[in-house]
């Protein structure tokens, strides 16, 4: 299995702090005023100062939208994809439909879900669950057709019903897909929350901060709640890694 | 009349370090090939014969010992653009056309008008007329006749092919061994052949180069006297099985055939 | 070559039987939901089925519009107003499309270039890709709104904003699918190059590049579909006029949503549209670079 070595680490993270301080060198050197680009260091303090505030938004945001959107979408996106991969009339006729749908501007059901479900974090849960749904669907239907015929025809071979080929075969084989979906899930879910957020929302949360901050020029609480959004992102898309590096060690990715 | 010596190898050694300890590939191979031989080195998987061939090619370089391409260095004769390679599979660009795989090679060393060198080199292996079709349109002995054609179009003095007819049927490789004999036979020029099939190393060799593994090294070197303008029908006559045989023994004295 | 499938990936008959399944669903959703505004006026028309439906069918505003009325909504803004009015949907779909394709076009530039370079500078593998990869988990989109603020107090308005956002937004997919497919040809066909002894630039231009083409037009429709949708968002943050977005924020403030659905379903029509001109492009260059399809 692969093992990140130091240098893996190293070079990002100097190309990261060669960029902070670039950033704070051109803010400071050329003056640039804050209403259009604050110091990191002035966003650094904001987000002290405000932590109360970025929790709330957090909570609003991330745990009552997020996670419980992604958590359905996902679901229903796999639900819906081993039905299809049981009755192949309807994978037929939904498969094309999902590509198309994945591809449309699906930000802009937004101002209708609020319409239906109202300004609290429900019709942002549901933007999420539209968001992830199609991707998880198209993933997870190619996921299951993975398995190759040779090792469907040994299951065949031992009389195995639908639901064992399932289980020990099609399922394990389908989670490199799976796990493809549910990261993009990840970054997919917090955008359709904070973007769902502009549409309409109580005094609190990631998506409304920002764009009411932005309105009051108030950039450093902008880049302040951006720095959290993009911290939670990446400790859920790296918590999903490492989980999927568990399941599907056995990738070939994962190779030397 | 002494032949000019293409190939020089003299104590050559490749050791490969891996995690699991020193792989010595190669070891003490001593070599000459001369202008004109065809010459095939053959044994089990692991016995550095493609290693050798890879070396001649720098594409691996030796970590001991001394090797010569045309009084050069293999990198020099790389550079040089001395030989033709023809791996294993095809390898042919699934985007390009028989006729601009085949130009490759031309393309890259900025010849003008590659076009008169394609049909000939497409005649000399019997694909004239498939010059606009795309690679996926051929059998597998064709696109690898295509490879063929692709590494002699550099026109060369010297060939070397790795298990070039190894994943194909045999009924198409008598074929194409037929016809590269008579190839060779009409070029002049000089092929060095990894196989890991008896007959096909006996009936196309003037010298067999027998080679064993753990370590990589030459067991025996083998002067056929078969005559020029041979077919198949030769390989169930007596002299060939008696060259077949004193392979299949130095195969045998190199443990080729033990675990 | 193989060329992928894109949105053509089953057979015409269960997509048209799943399409219709669909709109009866969605007549049928239209009378529950509509129940609330509709109830009252079916009741004074005397109740019934036909009232039921007629009225349900058609509010003007509704809590979802049938079908018929989107049409109906989309026949009037597009087809009887001229082009160039601000009354017109055709007016609103180019103003997005533009910024759509121009940002497409910087992305996909920006996308290539860093694929090669990334590709040939071992030193920027290992210390930009990385970021770029974390770069994703910043929502974009929830900052277009700044991005657009910002740029416009700088003196940048209208088409340039909102194209730079769909050039952040679709510049990584293009990159990750090149640098997959410039690192996709196999070891002997590397090799073979290596025979040859040929320069970095060949190895470049003949064997990377037309190798990476499959995965460069599938992320292609990824990044053009995600760029239609950085020009949207980028038109709600300063109340823009014009544009598909503007159409369904002004639609959203006055209650006006059919004119919402209206929107979104050209929106629709519009990724789809462009999705699909993408795969146009691929089977001609597949065609022409002798792909199996």
């Amino acid at each position: 299995m692969k093992t990140a070595g130091f240098r893996d680490f190293l070079y990002p993270a100097l190309f990261g702090i060669f960029l902070l301080v670039a950033w704070q060198l051109f803010v400071r050197g050329l003056n640039v005023p804050s209403v259009l680009l604050p110091a990191p260091t002035d966003i650094w303090a904001k987000l002290i100062t405000s932590l109360p505030t970025l929790y709330a938004d957090f909570v609003q945001t991330f745990i009552r939208a997020v996670i419980p959107g992604w958590t359905i979408g996902s679901l229903a996106g796999f639900l819906v994809a081993l039905v299809c991969d049981r009755f192949a009339f309807l994978k037929q006729g939904l498969l094309p439909l999902g590509n198309l749908a994945a591809a449309l501007p699906i930000v802009g059901v937004a101002p209708i879900l609020v319409m239906w479900f109202g300004f609290d974090w429900q019709s942002k849960a549901a933007m999420v669950v539209v968001m992830t749904f199609f991707p998880m669907l198209v993933n997870a239907v190619t996921g299951l057709q993975a398995s190759g015929h040779l090792e469907r025809d040994l299951m065949r071979s031992y009389g195995a019903t639908w639901f064992q080929t399932l289980l020990k075969l099609r399922l394990p084989a389908a989670m490199p897909f799976i796990f493809n979906a549910l990261k993009i899930n990840s970054t997919l879910a917090m955008i359709g929350a904070i973007v769902a957020e502009f549409f309409g929302t109580p005094i609190v949360g990631m998506g409304f901060r920002i764009s009411t901050e932005v309105g009051r020029l108030g950039l450093d609480m902008v880049w302040a709640e951006i720095a959290v959004a993009a911290l939670c992102g990446s400790a859920f898309y790296g918590l999903l890694t490492l989980l999927e590096r568990g399941v599907t060690f056995w990738h070939p990715s994962y190779r030397r | 009349m002494t032949a000019q010596a293409v190939i020089e190898a003299r104590d050559l050694s490749l050791t490969f370090t891996t995690a699991d300890g020193p792989v010595f590939a190669l070891q003490g191979v001593n070599l000459t090939v001369n202008d004109g031989d065809f010459i095939s080195f053959i044994g089990p998987s692991g016995c550095g014969k493609t290693t050798l061939l890879r070396v001649i090619a720098d594409l691996e370089r030796a970590t001991g010992g001394t090797i010569e391409v045309n009084s050069m260095s293999p990198g020099q004769a790389r550079m040089a653009r001395a030989y033709g390679y023809v791996f294993q599979a095809p390898a042919l660009y699934p985007w390009r056309t028989v006729e601009k795989n085949v130009g490759l090679p031309l393309e890259i060393m900025g010849l003008s008008d590659p076009s008169e060198r394609i049909k000939r080199n497409l005649e000399l292996v019997n694909l004239s007329g498939f010059e606009k079709k795309f690679p996926w349109q051929l059998s597998g002995g064709m696109q690898q006749r295509v490879s063929i054609a692709r590494a002699l179009a550099v026109e060369p003095k010297l060939l070397l092919m790795d298990e070039p007819f190894g994943a194909l049927d045999e009924i198409v490789r008598d074929k194409l061994n037929q016809q590269l004999l008579e190839l060779w036979a009409a070029t002049k020029k000089t092929v060095v052949f990894v196989t890991h099939s008896i007959p096909e190393a006996v009936f196309l060799s003037s010298k067999i180069v027998v080679m064993s593994p753990r370590p990589g090294r030459i067991i025996d070197v083998i002067e056929t006297n078969f005559p020029a303008e041979r077919t198949l029908d030769i390989r169930e006559t007596p002299e060939f099985l008696k060259v077949a045989h004193r392979v299949r023994e130095g195969l045998r004295a190199g443990k080729s055939y033990e675990d | 070559m193989k060329t992928s499938s894109g949105i053509r990936g089953g057979s015409v008959v269960p997509v048209t039987v799943i399409v219709l399944l669909i709109l009866v669903a969605w007549y049928i959703a239209a009378i529950f939901m509509n129940t609330v505004v509709a109830q009252p006026r079916i009741d004074a028309a005397g109740g019934g089925f036909s009232n039921t439906l007629s009225i349900s069918w058609g509010l003007e505003r509704p809590i979802i519009p049938a079908p018929h009325q989107v049409v109906q909504e989309i026949w009037m803004t597009a087809a009887t107003v001229a082009p160039w009015e601000t009354k017109s949907l055709v007016y609103h779909v180019w103003v997005t499309l533009s910024s759509t394709l121009l940002g497409f076009a910087l992305g996909t530039l920006l996308g290539i270039a860093l694929a090669i370079a990334i590709v040939h500078v071992k030193l920027l593998n290992k210390s930009l890709m990385p970021w770029i990869i974390a770069s994703q988990t910043i929502p974009i989109l929830a900052i277009a709104p700044m991005i657009i603020v910002v740029l416009g107090s700088l003196g940048l308005t209208g088409l340039l904003p909102k194209s730079i956002i769909s050039m952040y937004l679709c510049f990584f997919p293009v990159t990750i699918g090149m640098v997959k497919g410039l690192t996709s040809p196999d070891p002997m066909q590397l090799d073979l190059m290596r025979t040859y002894y040929a320069s970095t630039e060949q190895v470049l231009w003949k064997l990377r590049f037309p190798a990476s083409l499959p995965f460069l037009f599938a992320s292609l429709k990824v990044a053009i579909a995600i760029a239609l949708t950085g020009a949207i968002v980028g038109e709600l943050p300063t109340g823009a006029q014009a544009g598909i977005g503007a159409r369904m924020l002004t639609g959203s403030y006055y209650g006006q949503t059919v004119q919402i659905w209206a929107a979104l379903v050209a929106a629709s029509v519009v990724a789809a549209g462009l999705v699909y001109g993408v795969g146009g492009v691929e089977r001609l260059v597949g065609r022409r670079l002798g792909s199996q399809a």
